[in-house]
């Protein structure tokens, strides 16, 4: 008999707009040691789904029908003070958001006590005892520190181990993860993902893990069930949804991932002027003993019609330095030339003809749009401000700039909050394209849509691109989207770059450690895909930047010796890259020689 | 099948009707507040008697058909200064809210958007003002500038301020750094543009509910100092001063304390049960169980 | 807990300026008060000398700022001047009605804040209940209506109507305990509801607002009993705005307490203010605001630090 076995599972909100089925007719089995990864994007379902497996009614359910037996009993039939019993006990949840998840009022360590006492009857001793072990499963440092402390004094990734060890406090059977790792960076998260696979070749446990990333799911799932509005459409192994995909939508979903290897075509890089030179880029948050020097001393060239990828992490400073460029923030100090002339730092200093060239698409699409103000005027507000056109002309402007981006011109009427988070964005990057600019600045403006739409929009940007010769900056922490629309790319860590060139150079071979790591953490929705395994102890810490030495010194996995901790690496140029590091590109292209030959060996 | 433009949540969220429901916790007070508006128009012209003069009937009468309400110890017609008193209690608290909210929101605007040393000195100026019940802060302003209706008006305006200035900070506050700020900023926008042309109409909602509190409030206070004797003067009738005047017969003859109070209690009832449910919380959207 | 010493440190330094600004102000607004003390003080007989004379006494030809500057002097010093009606010093003035009034809000706060704690907790773990719906709609009606509307018709049923209770209180014509403590729940009560209504509105629309969060499901899931997660996870978190409104209750209070003395007749500070304004007596009337504002700041301050004690969030740099 199934660990779990779940049959026509349907469940249902009461809501104004009548019923609306969340999950429907769901059935599927799951057995120890099994991993079943839920494929689904938002409103697919899976969150609901996850707390239905465990018997729980979120508020408003007005209909939870089926069965889900779990070794052998019946979860939606049991009593409050039976469910009880298995909660936390015998089945665990990792809940999304850790930060939201965790009780702020209350510190980690009886967070997970709590739990403890709870089913084992257990003695303060003997709970706290138990606390340390759990903490030594998630490999979190021992000592009272941590247990003593807050979920808001703990980084993203150290939440993430606490929930973790919530959950696996009482040797749960079965182990569900509601997008455990979707907040994590993704050096973060490849360490939390070789946590969660030791753990379960150790136990023996059961997993439903539920994402929307298909790479993750192919690096942690057995099994993988793809869910499109409550139903799930497609089932198999691993190998067979990624590579022999039935159902359109698990089709489309797999298409529309860029993958390695596979990008745009690339322009030849213009030469001549650039038309963004920023140099020595200086720019600090904070006062006094809190400051956080957010950018320290980058500088910048796009080429005119290029891509230039920024890429890097949570704490990068790659917002930043758009943001100083766009002149939304100041910098301390740096320069910035915008097609041969000075670009004042301030935005109130920067002439109309200057704003009307260098524009900007920003991250988030519910707040990009002003909610009380219809499409049209948002757009024809924008275009009066930069062209001071007529009504009539600005009307008729407004319409080609939304047929530009491919939505009816009837969206001039709407509301944002009648779009999707999609055409919001599209309106976005119509805004920006109002003015015909020759260079724009997008921060991040994929990371906040759904998978499914973010292809569309990404293609779009770029048919945009090369339609105006248009330079792009564009701003990511997702390297696989980067590697794909780049013409150049810029790596930044923690305030500085590290290493820049062709994108085509990239292709080949990473040089820096941080790329590196970067590259191999990088989920691939390919199962069948070896990249080496480089993983980096320790988190991101801002104390790193005030260190003297390298700026990676403390992660470094390739770390020289002393001189990476005294003295600041010098650039290195190599065939269209360069970077810094005190490894020369030869003894760096003999290390990982060696370690790919041994790995194939091994 | 090409990628969905919308992915299948939003396709989800956005099949919902729109339009707003009226509901018995709208329109019940809101008919109860025009019924108000409806008397102090025509108060004046339906009262049977002079709301001023004394002796229309036997002092301290109880009510009948001659006198709905009774009479107070005057021997003055309570029905006639309850409708009369209408048209005073509710102009003088629609002035002096409209010029304190007004004034204090578009501080609190200007002050949140643009923030630095100007917020903080506005602010601290607001701690202070605000370190004062408003009831203290108006006698006192009262007692200096005499008691008349105009000085009302202005003391009561002078205590919403910092209030309401507060409020429209707070609103405005989470707004700053939104993407169509910055996107304004980035056409070259000024900053009153941005105030008053884009985050105005997001707030004004915040703002209209902010309104209909202080008016509830106004009310209170306009009456409590017409009790204490700080507000309107006699012979205008004031319904707080009717419920001081009569309030040492009160065990004898309570008519003339009930009627007022009762005039006084269900108006700002009605208007607070106005403002709760202009902020309806809207239910929780169905997504975020998907 | 280092931390917190040097914020409520910090806030008391806050709360020094707040006071001096505050003090400014009065005694700005004060001046301005049209009247001539001497001649009200010793009458409209007075010869010109005598006024010129008391004049230079009291430092009325003085500049304001001298004037200011003394007034503030004397203040630290603790001394309050003198009263110009009583002829006595304020602070003798001021103690018994301060006493009393003191009595009357501590009663308030001892019915009102548990009560409403209680109700809120209450009607939020029975959302939208029938009971809900009443006390919700009660605590409207409380919350809506000014202390002497409240105060009046609860008269009018528990004195005129029904003959239980005392239409005045505080008088002096109470001549057992018993009596005593009978005639002060009136006034108790008229002052009471409207704190008790927003305490309790504010503690049910946080605790709603906690049992929907995330980590209060999260924390049901681990299995833990129901009074566990009230207890540990719910309360603290919702608790601290609630504070605060508690706190800003005792602000309210103070001209809730002029109202309801008034009504009854009851010798407090609030019915002495009053009769301070009426009679001009400008150093008492300095004295009261400056107590009062003082006794409202404090309470402000206490509401920060106890929400920050509560919550390991507010105010951390972290």
């Amino acid at each position: 008999m199934a660990l779990l076995e779940v049959a026509h599972l349907n469940v249902g909100y009461a809501s104004v707009r009548g019923s609306v089925r969340a999950v429907r007719d769901v059935s599927f089995s799951l057995d120890r040691d099994e991993v079943l990864g839920v494929v689904g994007e938002s409103g697919s379902g899976k969150s609901t789904l996850a707390h239905a497996l465990m018997g729980y009614r979120m508020r408003g359910t007005s209909m939870l029908e089926g069965d889900v037996t779990f070794d052998g009993i019946p979860l939606l039939r049991s009593p409050a003070t039976e469910l009880r019993k298995i909660w936390g006990g015998r089945i665990a949840m990792v809940h999304q958001n850790p930060l939201a998840s965790l009780t702020p009022t209350m510190r980690v360590g009886e967070q997970i006590a709590e739990t403890i006492r709870q089913h084992r009857n257990a003695t303060a001793a003997e709970a706290r005892s138990a606390v340390a072990a759990c903490l030594r499963a998630v490999e979190l440092p021992e000592g009272s520190d941590i247990a003593r402390r807050y979920p808001h004094q703990l980084s993203g990734g150290q939440r993430q181990r606490i929930t973790i060890a919530i959950a696996l406090a009482l040797e749960p059977d079965l182990m569900i993860l509601d997008e455990p790792t979707t907040n994590l960076d993704a050096t973060t998260e490849a360490v939390i993902l070789d946590l969660l696979e030791d753990i379960r070749s150790r136990t023996r446990m059961a997993m439903v893990y539920i994402s929307h990333n298909l790479g993750v799911i192919a690096r942690v799932a057995t099994r993988v069930a793809v869910m499109y509005a409550g139903e799930i459409v497609e089932t198999g192994s691993v190998s067979q949804i990624y590579t022999a995909p039935v159902h359109s939508y698990t089709r489309a979903l797999l298409e529309s991932l860029p993958r390695p290897g596979n990008s745009k075509p690339k322009a030849a890089v213009l030469s001549g002027e650039p038309v963004l030179a920023a140099m020595s880029i200086r720019k600090s948050f904070g006062r006094r003993r809190a400051t956080v020097r957010a950018v320290r001393g980058v500088s910048l060239h796009v080429p005119r019609g290029a891509v230039v990828g920024l890429v890097g992490e949570s704490g990068s400073g790659k917002s930043t330095l758009l943001r100083c460029i766009a002149g939304l923030e100041r910098p301390e100090s740096g320069t910035i030339q915008y097609s041969g002339s000075d670009l004042p730092p301030n935005l109130a200093d920067r002439g109309k003809d200057m704003l009307r060239t260098m524009q900007m698409v920003f991250q988030d699409p519910e707040s990009t749009l002003n909610p009380s103000l219809s499409i049209g005027t948002s757009l024809r507000r924008h275009l009066i401000a930069l062209k001071a056109t007529d009504g009539v002309t600005a009307r008729r402007s407004v319409d080609e700039a939304l047929r530009r981006v491919r939505l009816d011109t009837a969206f001039r009427g709407r509301l944002p909050r009648e779009l999707s988070g999609g055409e919001k964005q599209r309106v976005a990057i119509a805004r920006a394209f109002l003015s015909a600019p020759d260079l724009v600045l997008c921060d991040e403006p994929l990371s906040s849509l759904d998978v499914s739409v973010q292809a569309a929009v990404c293609r779009l940007l770029l048919d945009l691109q090369r339609d105006y010769g248009t330079s792009y900056v564009f701003v990511s922490h997702d390297l696989a989207i980067v590697r794909y629309m780049s013409d150049r790319i810029v790596v930044m860590y923690l305030g500085e770059v590290v290493e820049e060139g062709d994108a085509e150079s990239f292709d080949r071979r990473p040089l820096h450690p941080y790329t590196e790591a970067l590259f191999s953490a990088t989920p691939i929705p390919d199962p069948e895909a070896a990249t080496a395994r480089v993983r980096l102890k320790s988190q991101i810490s801002d104390a790193d930047r005030e260190r003297p030495g390298c700026i990676f010194n403390a992660r470094c996995h390739r770390r020289k010796g002393a001189e990476c901790s005294e003295i600041a690496p010098p650039w290195r140029d190599t065939g269209g890259r360069r970077y810094r590091c005190h490894w020369s590109p030869a003894e760096l292209a003999a290390q990982q020689g060696n370690e790919a030959a041994s790995a194939a060996r091994g | 099948m090409t990628a969905p433009v919308a992915s299948a949540a939003e396709q989800v969220a956005l099949a919902k009707p729109e339009g707003r429901r009226w509901r018995w916790q709208v329109v019940v007070p809101a008919a109860v507040v025009a019924v108000y508006l409806l008397t102090g128009l025509v108060g004046g012209i339906l009262a049977p008697y002079s709301a001023t003069d004394f002796n229309t009937g036997a002092p301290l009468a109880t009510p009948s058909q001659a006198h709905l309400f009774g009479t107070d110890g005057f021997g003055r017609d309570v029905f006639s200064r309850v409708l009369v008193g209408a048209r005073t209690i509710l102009l003088l608290s629609l002035s002096a809210t409209l010029l304190g909210v007004g004034a204090g929101c578009a501080i609190g605007l200007m002050s949140g958007y643009r923030g630095g040393a100007l917020d903080e000195t506005v602010m601290r100026l607001v701690d202070v003002l605000l370190a004062l019940p408003g009831l203290l802060l108006a006698m006192l302003i009262l007692t200096s500038l005499g008691p008349s209706s105009l000085n009302l008006v202005l003391a009561i305006g002078f205590v919403f301020v910092p209030k309401s200035a507060r409020i429209a900070r707070s609103a405005v506050l989470p707004l700053r750094n939104a993407g169509y700020v910055e996107a304004a900023r980035l056409r070259g926008a000024g900053w009153p543009s941005i105030v008053f042309a884009e985050l105005l109409p997001i707030v004004l909602p915040q703002l209209v509910v902010e309104f209909c509190l202080r008016f509830a409030y106004a009310l209170l206070l306009i009456s409590s100092l017409g009790f204490l004797g700080f507000g309107v003067q006699p012979p205008t009738p004031d319904w707080g001063l009717m419920i001081s005047e009569a309030r040492n017969y009160v065990t004898i003859a309570p008519w003339p304390v009930l009627f007022p109070a009762l005039a006084i209690g269900i108006l700002v009832v009605a208007v607070n049960a106005l403002a709760d449910a202009l902020t309806s919380s809207g239910e929780r959207r169905v997504e975020q169980y998907l | 807990m280092n931390s917190l010493a040097r914020f409520v440190a910090q806030r008391l330094m806050l709360l020094v300026l707040t006071l001096f600004a505050v003090s400014v102000l009065i005694f700005t607004i004060t001046q301005l008060l049209p009247g001539d003390v001497a001649t009200m003080i010793l009458g409209m007989q007075a010869t010109p000398q005598d006024l010129a004379t008391l004049r230079t006494q009291l430092g009325l030809d003085q500049p304001a700022l001298v004037q200011f500057g003394r007034w503030l002097g004397g203040v630290l010093h603790g001394d309050l001047g003198m009263s110009t009606r009583f002829h006595r010093p304020v602070v003798e003035v001021l103690a018994p009605p301060l006493e009393k009034s003191l009595i009357l809000a501590l009663a308030g706060m001892a019915f009102a804040v548990p009560a409403g704690l209680a109700l809120g907790l209450l009607c939020a773990l029975r959302r939208d209940s029938l009971l809900d719906m009443a006390v919700s709609s009660a605590t409207m009606f409380a919350a809506a209506m000014p202390e002497f509307v409240t105060g009046g018709l609860l008269i009018i049923v528990f004195s005129t109507w029904l003959g239980w209770l005392p239409p005045f209180a505080g008088t002096g014509s109470a001549s057992t305990v018993l009596q005593s403590i009978t005639e002060l729940i009136l006034p108790v009560l008229a002052l009471s509801f409207v704190i008790l209504a927003y305490i309790q509105r504010m503690m049910r629309a946080s605790v709603s607002e906690v049992l929907d969060s995330a980590f209060v499901k999260a924390a049901l899931l681990k299995g833990l009993d129901r009074r566990r997660v009230i207890v540990a996870h719910v309360l603290p978190g919702a608790l601290g705005p609630t504070l605060s409104v508690i706190a800003l209750s005792i602000g309210w209070m103070a001209g809730g307490l002029v109202i309801v003395e008034s009504l009854f007749g009851y010798p407090g500070i609030g019915r002495m203010l009053v009769f301070a304004i009426r009679n001009r007596d400008v150093p008492l009337l300095q004295a009261i605001s400056l107590v009062v504002a003082a006794v409202y700041a404090l309470a402000n301050l206490a509401a920060d630090v106890g929400q920050r004690a509560l919550d390991p969030r507010v105010g951390s740099s972290a």
